[in-house]
């Protein structure tokens, strides 16, 4: 099994899209990949009694967020043929309409990354000390729970 | 012993703090979770996880850390 560094996630604040151009950019010196898949999060103005969601403001157990990462990354990596694999979350607060959660998968072909995505998407939601508090437009808050 | 809690998310509202240290007797997950709950009646009317060492504890697992995460449902993504 290949040893891959513990890698730090998170982004303070919102996820600029041009690091989404520069990601895709950055493989194409890697001639074996065929195939990528991205998942973009984004902060929805979700409606709560009246109330318009205006951000999420995230908080984590960062150090284990990262340990977590690491392992689902490694059984990513043994599931499927994965050539490379890029996760990045917020910290801060992160506005509607902005990037929150970026996850990147590239394979020699489709198969790979059809197939790993959802996995990875799925497994980082769930086990990933991530706290969400949405925001609304007069600065009340609640805590958010993911479906 | 002596054992920090450290608090996470909605968990740091409901206890107004992050962390707090408290003495246990319990040596196992499943232990301070019913220890946990006897103390406080927060602990038994939420749902909580405990880690250690950067990992989920639960049922029999030693309690070998000085520090516990106690996580509400995690909520990133």
């Amino acid at each position: 099994m290949k040893e891959y560094k513990v890698k730090n996630i998170f982004i303070e604040g919102a996820i600029p899209p041009e690091k989404i151009a520069q990601s895709i950019a950055n493989h194409q010196s890697k001639t074996g990949i065929g195939a990528h898949d991205i998942f973009l999060g984004q902060v929805r103005a979700d409606e709560i009694d009246g109330k318009k969601v205006t951000a999420i403001e995230f908080s984590a157990q960062q150090e284990m967020a990262n340990a977590v990462c690491h392992e689902i990354r490694e059984t990513v990596f043994e599931k499927f043929p994965v050539h490379c694999m890029h996760i990045y979350h917020s910290i801060g607060r992160v506005g509607v309409g902005e990037l929150c959660f970026f996850v990147f998968v590239s394979s020699g072909h489709r198969e790979g990354v059809f197939e790993s995505l959802p996995f990875l998407v799925n497994e980082i939601k769930a086990k990933v000390p991530i706290f969400g508090k949405e925001i609304f437009e007069d600065e009340t808050h609640q805590w958010k729970v993911n479906k | 012993m002596k054992l920090t809690l450290k608090y996470h998310g909605r968990l740091t509202e409901l206890f107004g703090k992050k962390e707090e240290t408290i003495t246990v007797t319990s040596n196992t997950a499943e232990a301070l979770k019913q220890e946990l709950e006897g103390l406080d009646i927060r602990f038994r009317e939420n749902v909580y996880q405990l880690a250690q060492n950067n990992k989920i504890i639960k049922g029999n697992e030693i309690l070998t850390a000085f520090d516990v995460d106690i996580f509400p449902p995690f909520s990133g993504g």
